[in-house]
């Protein structure tokens, strides 16, 4: 089936959104996604959710020979599938989403292969005759963007979580693999975790480039450019695709890189916690139960999101007191010219507790007809009260908006 | 039997979709369309029905195959075809993880996919799966250990009207009077599995009001 194209009015409803400091799911600038990583009933399946992209990783292991130019080295490969089932456009068997396919391949090579966070020797059975290899296969299950995050950690999780059968090497050299119950399985060794960090670049106006990390589908649809940054918080960077038609000062990429270093920090954490939270729990259990019981839909997650934003006054259902509101919303009477970070940025707006859902439409459309008229004008058109959690947001925001100016 | 549990519209990007596990099998089905169809499949009076199934791990090889042609013949028979032609219907399926049941379960997650995507059908259907062991009792929904000391296994799709059978799959020995045995005793099952069906959807729409 042919992707349904995206039209100019919600094409320029995004990006206009985006330039007055709003994101189509209301999460800041640089705030991510829920991430949930949950395990199956064998060793190395493992499932990533990514607000709404689901990754599902499975790896598995044979006895092969090695190759010659690395005679004591284990093998490890990665096959990424896109079906129609992640998105409808896609083709089965591959074909659709080819290009995407081979990019995300390429990523994840370079993260976690090239990378040599895996010890391919301690792979190594018998030198020259057998050795092991790894095969990662990664499904998506629901395209709804920034499949490299999501992949790059599944595929991860899933290599941690690993556990090889043990092998017993006769005096012949004949190789016997000993199953689960006979003798305890070997976990994969893993010296660093690596992290892939997308940000998608969305550029308004030609002089302006502003930064979002974890696009979602839509988002990526609407970007001029991608930065795609692999790396681990042990402070290396293994990979930096930068594709699309932008071209970003080096401060700037700095910057980003910055800032992917710390999610790199959280996302790394998160991984090592639910890969020993899981192992531990299996440990204790007779037969774990995988993933049922685990797997959130996706119209529940919705669900479940709504009903969090309206806890957090982020999101109101619009009453009478609206249309009173609204002027007040209009007013750009927010002192500005103090604080140099805030002048002509695009700040997110978070958690208000007067805001409505329809001033807050308002305060867009105000802002957009603003933007038009004077370009250098402030556009901060809100009292924006910040809680201690937002706070910091607030402050990555303003650093990376400012630089990109 | 075993445990059996239903997600509806699992998946945000397919038009119907459906997470269905038995016991520790669980399988994930989604459904696209109707919509375009290539030129070389199109078919002038019905629909074109497209059966994709994914292993847990790796590639999908002739025993997939296998699982595709069941179900793709099982949706045929029950999916009202003549009402979409010069359409196609994509059916992707993954297993997400496998204890025995996998053609059951994903039999049922489709039916439950094609419910969510509106497509319009006969009926339901549904899938339960048996086996012999040697001792010659008959175990209905059976773990992936019972299977492999089992002397035969054998699935069965029946429909919901008459609760007739419209496919069989069988792998092992079964002389005719085990397999009409086996047979009436999963056609008993399968009415559990449509009451499940028709709780879990009166649940779903009396929520939602």
């Amino acid at each position: 089936m042919k992707e349904t194209p995206l039209s100019t009015c919600e094409r320029t409803a995004l990006t206009d959104m985006v330039e007055c400091g709003l994101r189509h799911d209301r999460r800041g600038f640089l705030e991510a996604r829920d991430t949930t990583i949950s395990f199956g009933r064998e060793y190395g399946s493992c499932s990533v959710i990514l607000g709404e992209t689901r990754v599902l990783a499975q790896v598995t292991c044979e006895v092969v020979e090695p190759r010659a130019s690395r005679p004591s080295e284990g093998k490890l490969s990665i096959a990424v599938h896109l079906s129609p089932m992640a998105a409808p456009h896609l083709e089965p068997g591959g074909g659709g989403g080819g290009a995407e396919v081979d990019a995300l391949q390429q990523v994840l090579e370079r993260n976690i292969k090239e990378s040599r966070c895996l010890d391919l020797e301690s792979l190594c059975i018998r030198a020259e005759e057998s050795v092991w290899q790894l095969r990662v296969d990664i499904t998506v299950l629901n395209h709804d963007g920034n499949l490299c995050d999501a992949s790059n950690m599944a595929a991860v999780a899933a290599l941690r979580h690993f556990h090889r059968p043990d092998v017993l090497v006769e005096e012949d050299g004949r190789v016997t693999v000993l199953s689960h119950a006979t003798s305890p399985p070997v976990p994969t060794f893993m010296r660093k975790v690596p992290v892939c960090v997308s940000y998608a670049l969305v550029c308004p106006q030609e002089d302006k480039c502003l930064v979002l990390m974890d696009p979602t589908h839509v988002e990526e649809r609407v970007m001029t450019g991608k930065l795609v940054a692999g790396l681990n918080p042990h402070g290396d960077i293994t990979s930096l695709v930068f594709p699309g038609r932008v071209a970003l000062k080096k401060e700037q990429i700095m910057k980003c890189l910055e800032h992917a270093f710390r999610r790199a920090k959280i996302i790394a954490e998160m991984v090592q916690q639910a890969v020993e939270d899981d192992l531990q729990t299996r440990a204790t259990e007779d037969r774990p139960s995988g993933f049922r019981d685990k797997l959130v839909s996706d119209e529940e997650y919705k669900r479940q999101r709504f009903t969090h934003l309206m806890a957090t006054k982020v999101l109101t259902i619009p009453t009478e007191s609206t249309e009173a509101a609204v002027p007040m919303e209009e007013e750009p009477s927010v002192p500005k010219e103090q604080d140099p970070a805030n002048d002509s940025t695009n700040n997110e707006l978070v958690d208000d507790p007067d805001d409505l859902e329809e001033s807050r439409t308002s305060a867009v459309i105000a802002s957009v007809t603003k933007t038009s008229k004077n370009k250098k004008k402030v556009k901060k058109t809100k009292d924006v009260k910040m809680d201690s959690d937002s706070e910091e947001e607030q402050q990555h925001t303003l650093l990376t908006s400012q630089d990109l100016q | 039997m075993a445990n059996h549990k239903c997600e509806l519209n699992f998946l945000s990007r397919s038009d119907g979709s459906a997470l269905y596990s038995i016991g520790s099998t669980i399988a994930l089905a989604s459904v696209n369309g109707p919509g375009d169809v290539k030129q070389s499949n199109r078919h002038d009076f019905r629909v074109f029905l497209d059966v994709t199934y994914n292993p847990c791990t790796g590639q999908p090889m002739i025993r997939e195959r296998t699982t595709e042609s069941v179900i793709r013949k099982t949706v045929e028979q029950v999916v009202l075809t003549h009402l979409y032609p010069r359409t196609a219907i994509n059916i992707t399926v993954q297993e997400m993880q496998s204890d025995g049941l996998a053609l059951a379960a994903s039999v049922n997650a489709v039916c439950m996919a094609l419910l969510n995507a509106s497509v319009q059908m006969k009926s339901t259907f549904a899938g339960v799966t048996c086996c012999l062991t040697p001792a010659g009792t008959i175990i209905i929904d059976p773990t992936e250990a019972e299977i492999k000391e089992s002397s035969a296994v054998a699935t069965f799709v029946f429909e919901s009207l008459a609760g007739e059978l419209i496919a069989a799959q069988e792998e092992g020995h079964l002389d005719t009077d085990t397999f009409t045995t086996c047979l009436n005793q999963c056609q008993t099952a399968a009415k559990d599995v449509f009451s499940f069906y028709r709780r879990m959807i009166a649940n779903r729409y009396q929520e939602q009001g």
